[in-house]
């Protein structure tokens, strides 16, 4: 029971912050997105940076936006950090326009 | 002296595919075993890595050990699912498979799926169920997964204005249906009414999976709604639609004792029982000929006994491990096999009839309710 009370947690914390995993949040917004990637001039081709992040480049998203620019903010802060990496991250979610993220250095 | 090794090694050989006699409920156990072979063929294995992109930060400081954490997860994987495949000490298999998939997820964020975390869900709590109790907690588990998808789409004022339904359909998925009714018409009243309905859906299922006299109904919603949701859609969410339907096998009460079966000698009845003869590696049905000359029917004495034709013939498959490997195995060789519009439509098909085979159960269970005896479910 405690396990599920701790889901039960997880549900209303994910209420208060801009990430959903773990709180059975899919498709609650569609979100078409393109990751790019450039190091020292060089543009990162798609499979470049799927390897780089372990995901796609380019597609929908079925859960939160903010779980890619998460995984992406915290590469970008560790292993790629001496890469000076510029990423910039091109998202329409729910076809209402499109937006550039880009993580926080 | 031979006969009886090989007879050994036999016996040892079929395990995988029985459910009956640990200390796991058959369903239960038979929920676990397609799980895993589930897991194998969407190649859960093969995304185990060293830490890449945690969850827990300090996960990355296990990177000064190459491979471990991996070789960790990886052997947690194999011995659970050996065991459990094998019958061998299954709940405590079920709790290392659960870890395995917690910890492989908790080490990568970016392998984090729903779909893969129900699975580990779900094992944690089978390894925590007892056989002689029903699986509340997984029934609660369910709730929570159906009511958990409610709220985040309830806060969501995309899903009430029906603008996520209409991107999804019109420009994700460019669904024929939807995509004609809104070129004719350029409103979103029909995405605004899927939206409601599926949340509607979604609360329905939710409430009654928690209360023990409705999830005979939630059951049923859930069997409907996925199959309507696929074959509007064409998507099964990764892999959380099998996922669900297979949660559903560990609901399915199966025989205590052995089932006697008569049956006639129509042309039907003896191909049937020569598939239950194939499907039921347990040898839980005793299957003889009628007395009874010029009988076609098919009967049955003991726990199956309240059950006649079409409903007792799902009856008997759903209490065999074999239907369920067979079902399984179909689904993946249409994944493997085929592509696109083949895929879709073969897919389509399968969900489909296995509704419609099921549907004297639900029918049957409906009338039983309303005459007020006991069930099974």
């Amino acid at each position: 029971m405690t396990f599920l009370i701790l889901q039960l947690c997880s549900v209303v914390y994910a209420r208060f912050i801009p990430e959903k995993f773990f709180c059975w949040a899919p498709y609650d917004e569609h979100t078409n997105y393109q990751i790019k990637v450039n190091i020292n001039g060089k543009d990162l081709s798609r499979s470049e940076i799927r390897s780089r992040y372990n995901y796609l480049s380019k597609g929908w998203e079925p859960r939160s936006i903010d779980n890619i620019f998460s995984l992406v903010q915290q590469y970008e802060t560790t292993y790629g950090k001496a890469e000076k990496a510029d990423v910039e991250i091109l998202y329409n979610t729910n076809g209402n326009g499109w937006k550039i993220w880009k993580p926080i250095k | 002296m031979e006969n009886l090794e090989a007879n050994k090694i036999i016996k040892f050989l079929s395990l995988p595919f029985k459910v009956y006699g640990t200390s796991m409920r058959p369903g239960v156990l038979m929920m676990c075993k397609i799980f895993i072979v589930l897991l194998i063929a969407h190649n859960f294995f093969g995304s185990i890595t060293d830490p890449f992109i945690p969850f827990i930060s300090s996960l990355d400081n296990l990177n000064e050990y190459p491979k471990l954490l991996e070789s960790i997860i990886k052997s947690l994987f194999i011995i659970g699912s050996a065991t459990l495949v094998f019958n061998y000490k299954v709940r405590l298999a079920a709790i290392f498979i659960a870890c395995s998939i917690f910890l492989a997820i908790l080490t990568s964020k970016p392998i984090f799926r729903n779909h893969l975390f129900i699975i580990g869900c779900v094992y944690f709590l089978s390894g925590l169920s007892s056989k002689q109790e029903s699986p509340w907690l997984l029934f609660f588990q369910l709730g929570l997964v159906y009511l958990g998808a409610l709220l985040n789409k309830l806060t969501q004022i995309e899903w009430w204005s029906g603008q996520f339904m209409h991107n999804w359909l019109f420009v994700a998925l460019e669904n024929p249906v939807y995509s004609a009714w809104y070129q004719s018409t350029s409103n979103l009243i029909l995405a605004k009414l899927i939206s409601y309905a599926a949340m509607l859906a979604e609360l329905l299922i939710g409430i009654c999976l928690f209360f023990p006299k409705a999830r005979f109904y939630a059951i049923a919603m859930i069997l409907v709604f996925h199959t309507i949701l696929f074959s509007f859609t064409g998507e099964t969410f990764g892999y959380f639609m099998e996922d669900i339907l297979i949660i559903l096998i560990a609901f399915k009460e199966w025989p205590k004792q052995l089932v006697q079966i008569e049956y006639g000698l129509s042309n039907f009845n003896v191909r049937l029982v020569e598939l239950i003869k194939l499907l039921d590696f347990d040898k839980r049905f005793v299957l003889r000929k009628s007395s009874e000359q010029h009988c076609n029917a098919i009967k049955a004495k003991g726990e199956f006994k309240d059950f006649y034709g079409k409903t007792l013939i799902v009856h008997i498959l759903l209490s065999t491990s074999g239907f369920y490997m067979l079902i399984l195995f179909i689904e993946l060789g249409i994944r493997y096999f085929f592509n696109n519009v083949i895929e879709y439509w073969l897919l389509f098909i399968l969900f489909w009839v296995l509704l419609l085979l099921l549907s004297p159960i639900v029918f049957n269970c409906m009338k039983i309710k309303h005459l007020n005896k006991s069930h099974v479910i």
